[in-house]
């Protein structure tokens, strides 16, 4: 790189300082997310910000600059989990067992008169476990539209999957997490399905051993 | 449209992805049925409620401060930078502008550098995985132009697998490395026509590091989740002016 390209430099930081870094919490949301731990969420944060400062003159203007940098940390923990030979899990192998999950659900049963909104007394600590127990790739698509604001297009480019996955992950996720959900607060209708899907948090353990590889 | 159309298109409408039409329909909809307005209310209200609990998280102030401080330093460097003499900033300067206007005025090459980014990103994986062998029997079958494996293997960089594709247009070989349990990507091809003489560079782009050089007739983008210093001890080459 020649020494001429130090003023751009300087007006790239500038630019960085104004669209990169007010997204610093929602790159930890993230990667507390994906990591589940605050060290290494911590760890990823910094190098994805290095990172993202390295390459800004990639990013292109214009763009969403959130969804740019999400894309960086994700792939930053995945080749993290690649390097450390971990197993990642193919989500969307387990469709059926979802469904099964899903078995008699009516996104009307909460809805239905108005103190049955109940869902809405939910604690933070609540909703987060619900969460957490979605398969990591349903979890990242619901909170990157529910919380982050991403639209599908960019969770799309953020994950590296086409729309239609994506709406997919975001259909089943969120009745997934309101369902677990709606048991946690025992505001479940009796013969709403329990019984039909079980209990199915086990099964989505982070990384299952011998679990099949995406190919990643 | 009907409840049941309604329930469908439920996420679409809150999520903000359907077009004006649509969403004018659902609202009429919701407007003369209560049960549907029950449920969009109600769900509207939940996303609300989880919204506002989640974004409560932040991150530590260590975390702000530590990239704040990195940031700051690396500025300090870059206004350091220009207390360089006037005569040969005014110069660098024009050289610059130069440098634009030349951007600007020739329509965009094809640009293979990109291609091989994302190709790498998407590791769709190898047409032939195996050592150095099986590529080379693979490759003498298959590959669009005289190749050459790019990078000499070493105790801990090991050739694992090939495959043959297009990069933006030019043909191209990609090899995927393993430099002790990380993989990255080397993507071999022909200079593009009219790009001149390829010098060696290194890039950083969405977050990976980017290595192109010329190499005996053709060009080498390695691309990789690598520090510099790791990418230039693999590509000594890449540094040799």
């Amino acid at each position: 790189m020649g020494t001429w390209s130090f003023g751009r430099r300087a007006r790239q930081r500038n630019r960085f300082e104004i669209e990169a870094m007010p997204h610093l919490d929602a790159a930890y949301r993230f990667a507390l997310s994906m990591t589940r731990d605050a060290v290494e969420a911590d760890d990823l944060v910094q190098e994805t910000f290095l990172k993202a400062l390295r390459s800004f003159d990639t990013y292109q203007e214009g763009t969403n600059c959130k969804a740019w940098l999400f894309r960086i940390l994700r792939n930053t923990w995945i080749n993290r989990l690649r390097g450390g030979s971990r197993e990642v899990m193919a989500d969307d192998a387990m469709e059926s067992i979802q469904d099964a999950a899903l078995a008699g659900w009516d996104d009307r049963s909460f809805y239905r008169s108005p103190d049955e909104a109940s869902l809405l007394r939910a604690t933070r600590d609540e909703i987060q476990a619900a969460l957490a127990a979605l398969p990591p790739d349903f979890r990242q698509a619901v909170e990157l539209s529910d919380v982050e604001g991403l639209s599908y297009k960019e969770i799309a480019d953020v994950m590296g999957t086409p729309i239609g996955t994506v709406m997919s992950r975001l259909y089943r996720g969120r009745r997934l997490m309101r369902r677990r959900l709606s048991r946690t607060l025992g505001i479940e209708e009796p013969g709403g399905g329990v019984e039909a899907g079980g209990e199915v948090v086990p099964l989505f353990g982070e990384r299952i051993a011998g679990g099949a590889n995406h190919g990643l | 449209m009907d409840c049941n159309t309604l329930a469908r298109y439920l996420d679409l409408y809150l999520d903000g992805e359907l077009a004006a039409e649509e969403r004018g329909e659902i609202e009429t909809h919701v407007r003369g049925c209560e049960a549907c307005r029950r449920l969009v209310q109600g769900e509207a209200r939940f996303r609300a409620v989880l919204r506002q609990q989640l974004l409560s998280v932040r991150a530590p102030g260590s975390l702000h401060r530590q990239v704040r401080e990195h940031l700051e330093s690396r500025r300090r460097f870059a206004r350091a930078s220009w207390g360089m003499p006037l005569a040969y900033a005014a110069a660098v300067a024009s050289v610059a502008v130069l440098g634009y206007a030349v951007v600007a005025t020739y329509p965009k090459a094809p640009d293979p550098v990109a291609g091989a980014v994302a190709a790498h990103v998407a590791a769709s994986g190898p047409e032939v995985s195996g050592d150095r062998q099986q590529v080379d029997t693979f490759l003498k079958a298959n590959a669009p132009f005289s190749y050459r494996l790019p990078l000499q293997e070493r105790e801990g960089l090991r050739l694992v697998g090939a495959r043959v594709t297009r990069l933006n247009g030019i043909p191209a070989v990609l090899y995927q490395y393993d430099a002790g349990g990380r993989r990255f990507t080397v993507a071999q091809y022909p200079p593009p026509t009219g790009s001149g003489e390829v010098s060696p560079r290194l890039d950083h782009r969405d977050g990976y590091t980017v290595a192109t050089y010329p190499d005996q007739g053709l060009v080498q983008t390695l691309v990789g989740d690598l520090p510099e210093g790791e990418v230039s001890r693999i590509v000594p080459a890449a540094w040799s002016r």
